[in-house]
Formats: C-alpha cells, structure tokens, sequence
C-alpha cells in the first residue's frame, strides 16, 4: 500500500524528468570536455585537461576577480537603492501609489533593451556613449541596478506592506529616535527578503551573458563572454580551458543556490522569487 | 489595517512620485525621443518608424516567432509542472524541499553554465538551429517559475476539497478541470506571466540554439544596437514594452472575467 503510493508520489515528477535529465547532461558534457575527452569527433584524439592550463593563466583569474566584483558591486547597490525605494514607496498615499508602479517597467524590459538605455544614458549620440561605455564596469553596473533594484523592491515592498506604519509612531513618541526605530522596527522586516533578492541579484550579474555582450570591455571580461569567446573563435584546443572554468563558474553558483535556498527555508513563509 | 494614509496628497508625496517617474518613465521617454531622431541631427523624423513598416516582413516573423516560443514555453511549463507541484505542496517533509530546490536550481543558475554542453547535445539531437530545440532550452530555464507558483496555490487549496469531489463520484479529471484549476488559474497566471518574460526576452539561449535561423525578436533587435543605430534599435525597444503589458492588460481582464463568471474573486 504504502509502497505503490510512493511510487505513485515518484511518477509525479515524471514530466519534468526530460528537463532535468537534459541540463544534468549538459553539465555533464561540460565536466566531460573540461577533462580533454570528447572534444573532436575524431577517435583517438585527445587533449590534456583544462583545469592546469586556467589555474596557471592569468585571463582566468582576472575574470572570475572581475566577475565577482562587477556581481558584488551590482548586488550592493541594487540592494540598498531598491530598499530606499520600497520604503519611498511605502509612504505614498493610497492615490499615488497606481503611478508609482511604473517602478516595474525594468521588471518587464528585456535585459538587451536595457543595454540600449544605458548605451543611450552614458551620452548624446552614439560615439560619446561608446567612448564613455568603453571602459564597461560601470556601464553594466548601472545596467544591472538599473534592472535589478527594481526587483529588489519589489519583493521588500511585499513584505513591508504588512508592517504597520503607527510603530515607528508609538517608537517616536517613547523616545526612539530615528536610527534606533530604524534598527528595531524596520530593518528586521526588511533584511530577509533583501538577503533573498541580493542572491538573485549577485547570482545573475555573476554569470548573465546579455548585457556584458552589449555594454562589457573585452580585457578584463566577465567570465561568461571570455568562456564564449574562448570556445567559439579559437582551434579546438582551447575548449578544455573553457569548459574547465565553466565548470568554476556552475560551483560558485551552486554555492549561492544553497545559500538561497538555506536563507528561503528560515523565512519559510516569506515572499519569494522561486 | 495597516493602511497607507487616505488622505490628500501633500506636496512632499508628489515629489516622490517625480523622483520614481525620472528615474523609470525617463528612460522610456529618451527611448521615444531617440526612436523620431537620426543620427546626429536634432530636428525629429520618422525615419526609424517608417524603416520598420517598410521591413515589416522581417520584423512582424521575429515578433510572431517569439511571441510563438514564449506562449508555448507557457504552455510547456503548465503541463509539466502541474503534477510534481501537487506531489511537493501535499507532501510536507524535508525530502520534498531537497527535490524542490534541484527542480527549481535551473532558474538561479547562469544558463551559460550548461548551455553550451547542452548546445554540444542538441547537435548530436538534430536540434540545433531547429524552433523545438529553442523552446525547449527556453522551458529549461523558465518552468522553474512556473512551478513555484504552482506548489503555493495548491499549498492554499484545502484538500478536502479534491476528497469532496472525489467522494460525490468525480474522476481524477474531472476533479482536476472543475475543482482544482479553479484554484490554480490565479497561480498559474503570475507564474506563466514570468515564464512567457524569460523566453520573450531572452538573447543569448535563442541565439546558441536557434543559430540565428530561428527568428527571434532579440536576435533582431541586436544588430541595431551593436551598429549604433540607436533610432532604430530604440523604435524595436518600445514595440517590446509596449506587447507585454498590453498582454499583461489582456491576460488580467481574461482572468477577472472568467473567474467572475464561476463567482469566484480573486
């Protein structure tokens, strides 16, 4: 009995097997090329591994360096701009607030479109944008706060709309002032669902390919567009090399997964991106 | 309860207001001036629009192309996500939380990660640069929302209800069209909006996959924006904010009415 309706519970998941088992493949043809193996059609045909050759090439190390900190400063100021925000939002009168939902049309714009606005932002007409885009960290910085903040508020601006306004009031009126009502009352509503969206925001800006394809320099580059390049428009020999740090790059990212996923399950009624 | 002040509008809220509009309705607006002006001239034309009409054949292919990839990543992460949600929603345990964060790691990941070996597949398949091959990379990366928002609706149906059903002598099909869907319509709505975005949007996965064979409205758009035609590339950006919200508008009217008609409100 028990044990047909766990094997019913275990054909549940059967329609989503096909997706699983194609991205564990991909990986997996990943981990197989980083090694050297299967990279030609022509048996016999071997190359060494790449992990040597990354670990000893500075391009690698500069990348990955490069990566996180464009990923570290993004989640940062994304963050704490789109707080500011949820709170700006939070203290709009009931007839504004339809207006201020325009705050979501980056949520909508494709990250491409929102390469377009920075080229245009950075300056009037094209070759100035270029000139000033060229040096790339902070054009796609600004491209990944542009899109992600509003994600970030987004999510606090659904916890706070629960959190009832007349506390900092009564905290006023007993004597707390503004930092300390700050720390006490508001900051533990909001420091959950800002950790969450400062994942999402860090594991994105960390290995997105769109908007370093439009806005980022060439040296140092983000780590996906060097693995790219590395892969498509050099001889086959250079593919372990690539492969090898995409295989850095999944660990790192799984790294934060299970952050996320540790920090969900503690706040596990909370409001979540998935 | 915690209701936000009903009161008039003070000077200080439509400031506010004006920092929020100048930080996002700006953007849009430089977007709309950019699209009815030519490169280094300041009088307007409508030079990019009419470009557009006259390309309308190559330009309406890439829109119906991607807007054909989103709704079917829609329908795709709908069917296959309805039974592993019931199955994690109605068993609480930390076995099923471990299965529900593999299922949902697809989304978090950069997708480059195992794009390209999968690309490696796709070839072996006979999918590269094929429309199946493009939805099914994008299905990859979407359905995880779509399954989020599966697993909290049916978290907040009673299953006493499906027993209900059951017990006055409906089949598991019935009970599925009449009793649950019901339920999961609002669900299923928020997570297909987020699924059909990904794919829409995406750039990268339909250019690997689709090898810029599939037409795609991103692959389009691209071209325009590393050649620095602003005014044109600027005129597609509008097009592709404008289609998603009028979307957005229909879907939410959809949904409204139909659950208004089986007395439900949502």
């Amino acid at each position: 009995m028990s044990r047909s309706r766990s094997i019913r519970r275990a054909c549940a998941f059967l329609p989503l097997m096909p997706f699983v088992l194609f991205i564990a493949a991909g990986v997996g043809y990943t981990v197989i090329q980083s090694l050297g193996l299967w990279i030609s059609a022509q048996p016999g045909e071997s190359y060494p591994a790449g992990y040597a050759v990354i670990l000893r090439s500075a391009w690698f190390y500069q990348s990955l360096l490069y990566s996180l900190w464009i990923a570290t400063a993004s989640t940062l100021l994304s963050v704490v701009l789109g707080t500011l925000l949820a709170l700006l939002l939070r203290g709009l009168p009931q007839r504004l607030y339809p207006f201020a939902l325009m705050y979501k049309i980056p949520l909508i714009l494709p990250h491409v479109v929102i390469g377009l606005i920075v080229l245009l932002g950075f300056g009037r007409g094209a070759a100035l944008g270029r000139l000033l885009a060229a040096p790339g960290s902070s054009a796609l910085v600004s491209a990944y706060v542009f899109k992600s903040a509003s994600f970030v508020t987004l999510l606090v601006y659904a916890v706070l709309r629960g959190f009832d306004l007349r506390q900092l009031e009564t905290a006023r009126m007993l004597g707390a002032g503004a930092l300390r009502s700050f720390r006490a009352l508001l900051l533990p509503v909001i420091l959950p669902p800002a950790a969450t969206a400062g994942v999402i925001v860090f594991l994105f800006s960390f290995g997105a390919f769109d908007l370093p394809f439009l806005l980022g320099a060439s040296r140092p580059a983000m780590l996906a567009i060097d693995v790219y390049n590395r892969y498509w428009y050099r001889d086959l020999s250079a593919r372990p090399a690539a492969m090898a740090s995409l295989v850095v790059m999944f660990l790192f990212s799984l790294l934060f997964v299970t952050v996320y996923f540790r920090l969900v399950r503690r706040q596990k009624h909370g409001i979540r991106h998935v | 309860m915690f209701e936000r002040s009903a009161g008039p509008a003070q000077r200080r809220d439509y400031l506010r207001l004006a920092a929020i509009a100048g930080l996002f309705a700006l953007p849009v607006v430089m977007l709309l001036f950019y699209s009815l002006s030519a490169r280094g001239q300041t009088e307007l034309t409508l030079r990019a629009w009419r470009y557009l009409f006259a390309e309308r054949r190559n330009f309406v292919t890439a829109l119906a192309s991607s807007l054909g990839y989103g709704f079917s990543a829609v329908i795709v992460a709908f069917f296959s996500c309805v039974l592993p949600a019931k199955a994690i929603a109605r068993a609480h345990g930390s076995h099923t939380a471990a299965i529900e964060a593999v299922l949902l790691t697809p989304a978090l990941l950069p997708s480059i990660s195992f794009a390209i070996g999968v690309h490696q597949l796709f070839i072996r398949a006979g999918l590269v640069d094929t429309w199946v091959g493009v939805l099914l990379i994008l299905s990859f990366v979407s359905y995880p929302y779509m399954l989020r928002a599966l697993i909290a609706s049916y978290e907040s149906i009673d299953p006493a209800y499906e027993q209900c059903a059951r017990n006055l002598g409906a089949g598991a099909l019935r009970t599925f069209l009449r009793v649950e869907l019901p339920f999961l319509l609002p669900g299923a709505a928020a997570g297909g909006s987020v699924v059909f975005l990904v794919a829409f949007s995406d750039y990268f996965l339909v250019f690997l996959i689709g090898g810029g064979i599939v037409p795609a409205f991103t692959s389009y758009l691209v071209p325009f924006i590393r050649s620095a035609d602003y005014s044109i590339a600027s005129a597609l950006s509008i097009v592709f904010l404008i289609v998603p919200i009028g979307l957005f508008v229909l879907q939410d009217r959809a949904l409204t009415l139909l659950l208004q008609r089986r007395g439900m409100s949502i």
